[in-house]
This record gives C-alpha cells, sequence and structure tokens, in this order.
C-alpha cells in the first residue's frame, strides 16, 4: 500500500469495479435522441429489472410495481428532450421511477415508507462478522481474529467468469433486507454512484454507507459459506 | 523486527472497509486503517473478498424484461419519435 498521498479515484475506491461508466450514458442518450430503437431496447432491458425490483419496494406488489415502471419510461421519455445531464441519463430515470414510487405509495398507505425501512435497518445492532470468530478480552490481542477467514479456493477472476457464482451472488443480493438490498443493487449491480443512490432513495451520506456495508459483508459471507463448503468437499 | 501491537484491532477495520473503499476514511484513520491492513494476514484475506464479491456482483446481468412489457415501451418509444 504505497498510495498514501495519492487521491484516490472513483474507479479505486470502487475496488476495482468493472467499469458501467456514466460515459455509456452519454452514449445512450446520443442514441436515443437520435431515435435508435436498439439503444433503447438495450436501456430497458438494462435497467427495467431493477426499476422493477426497487419500486417493489415500496408498493409490495407486482402488477402495480411494473405499472409503475412502465409509467416511468413514459415520463422519462416524455423528458427526454429537456434533459440536461446534470446527473448520469439512468440516476435519472430512477429518480423518476422513485417519484412515482413515491406518489403511488401516499396514494395506498398501508406499505411501509422507504424511510421507515431505512431507519429500522440502519438502527438494528449489527457486526459484519460474528465475534465469536475474534479474541476475547483475555486473549494475547483482543478483538483480533482468533483464526482468519478461510482463503476461497478459486481465483476471482475465474470465478466472475462463472454463471454458478454470479447467480450465487445474485441470490445473496436477492435474500438481503429490503434497503440493504437496493442500495447494493444500485451501487455495485446498476453502477451508480454513493451521490446518486443518496439522492434517488433520499437518503443521508452516512447511512448509505451502512446499508452498503451490511450488504457487502453478507454477500461475501454467502460467497464463503459456499466457497468454504466447496473447499470441504472437494 | 519486533511484533507492534497496532492501533486498530480486526473488529475495527471489518467495520471500516466500506468507508476505507469510498474513500470517507479520515486521514489519520486511512494510515491506521492501512497500516492494520499491512501486518495483518486475516484481514487481507477479507478485504480481498470483499473486492472479489464487488466484481462479482458487477458481473451480475439484469433479469430479462417481459416481452409484452417490451413490445408496450417499443411501441411508446414510436410514438415519441414522431
Amino acid at each position: 500500500m504505497d498510495q498514501d498521498s495519492q487521491p484516490r479515484a472513483p474507479s479505486e475506491t470502487g475496488a476495482n469495479l468493472p467499469p458501467r461508466p456514466v460515459a455509456e450514458d452519454d452514449l445512450v442518450l446520443a442514441a436515443l435522441r437520435a431515435g435508435s430503437e436498439e439503444a433503447f431496447a438495450a436501456f430497458v432491458r438494462r435497467h427495467h429489472a431493477s426499476l422493477r425490483r426497487i419500486v417493489f419496494g415500496y408498493v409490495r406488489d407486482s402488477a402495480t410495481a411494473e405499472e409503475v415502471v412502465q409509467e416511468a419510461w413514459l415520463g422519462f421519455l416524455k423528458s427526454l428532450a429537456s434533459f440536461e445531464g446534470r446527473c448520469a441519463l439512468r440516476t435519472w430515470l430512477y429518480q423518476i421511477a422513485l417519484n412515482k414510487a413515491r406518489t403511488r405509495f401516499q396514494r395506498d398507505l398501508k406499505v411501509l415508507p422507504f424511510s421507515k425501512v431505512v431507519s429500522s435497518e440502519v438502527e438494528a445492532q449489527e457486526v459484519a462478522v460474528d465475534p465469536g470468530r475474534f479474541q476475547g478480552p483475555d486473549g494475547p490481542y483482543p478483538r483480533h481474529w482468533a483464526a482468519g477467514p478461510a482463503p476461497w479456493v478459486k481465483d476471482p477472476v475465474v470465478m466472475a467468469e462463472e454463471r454458478e457464482t454470479v447467480n450465487l451472488v445474485r441470490e445473496a443480493i436477492g435474500t438481503l433486507p429490503p434497503a440493504q438490498g437496493t442500495v447494493m443493487r444500485l451501487r455495485d449491480v446498476d453502477g451508480l454512484n454513493s451521490e446518486d443512490v443518496c439522492n434517488v432513495l433520499g437518503i443521508s451520506e452516512t447511512n448509505q454507507r451502512v446499508l452498503l456495508h451490511r450488504a457487502r459483508c453478507k454477500v461475501r459471507k454467502a460467497l464463503a459459506d459456499r466457497f468454504k463448503h466447496a473447499a470441504r468437499e472437494s | 523486527m519486533t511484533h507492534r501491537d497496532p492501533d486498530m484491532d480486526c473488529q475495527d477495520f471489518i467495520e471500516l472497509i466500506t468507508e476505507y473503499l469510498e474513500g470517507g476514511l479520515a486521514p489519520d484513520d486511512r494510515v491506521r486503517f492501512e497500516e492494520h491492513l499491512e501486518i495483518c494476514s486475516g484481514c487481507q484475506v477479507y478485504i480481498e473478498q470483499i473486492r472479489a464479491t464487488l466484481r462479482l456482483s458487477g458481473q451480475v446481468e439484469p433479469e430479462d424484461v417481459s416481452p409484452g412489457a417490451l413490445a408496450k415501451l417499443l411501441d411508446a418509444f414510436r410514438d415519441w419519435k414522431k
């Protein structure tokens, strides 16, 4: 680690995420404005399911979620000409969908507002790793690993090429508590940055980080559990 | 070289990983974090696994859109183009 004095580029602090660059959205915008149906279809395929999941977090009904997302796309098209590019195109799309979801939510107050979901998840006492994995107060190094995490048997680059591993990640994200799942999906799957996620979800930077941390640690654990089993079996 | 007990312990390190990766740690804390990382093999494994988790998440493909929904949106796009 010799980068102490270097300012961190987003790609670096983002742990070398594969590029899901915002620049990509500029190309999409140009293509949409030029009337490319292929570009629109690809953009829909890329974001529709995520939008539906996020909206589902508000409306808690699949048919309503689909309806709200359809409305969001129509709103997106309607205002595309006036989009000024102050944020990434996808961020803007998510904002439209979230606004529609919130409007729908206000009509149907049976469901829990997202802010309540966020605060209940953030306020829950939770640690990333079972405290039993660390040395107790009488150990030679209290609060340090008693036995560190086992390295994974496979190379992560190889793992990323395996559909099964990626499916496992998808499933693990799917089982996260709703606010954590939404934040991780937006950040790590859909490629929004933290500022965008805070804006889209209307949450503070601190809460976003807490939710993201808990989410990523749980997904890591799901992978660790699987690869531990794999190692034991082979 | 004698073992120097670092300021940061593993439990604190784990809970600060996301803040570190987000570039949100104060400079002093970042130094303590990186010093701990230098000497702690368990935390090196853990943070690498978090990085791998992020890379894998970036590979998750969007789910399929139902053909009906896509067709409706393409119709709307054609109308919009007019």
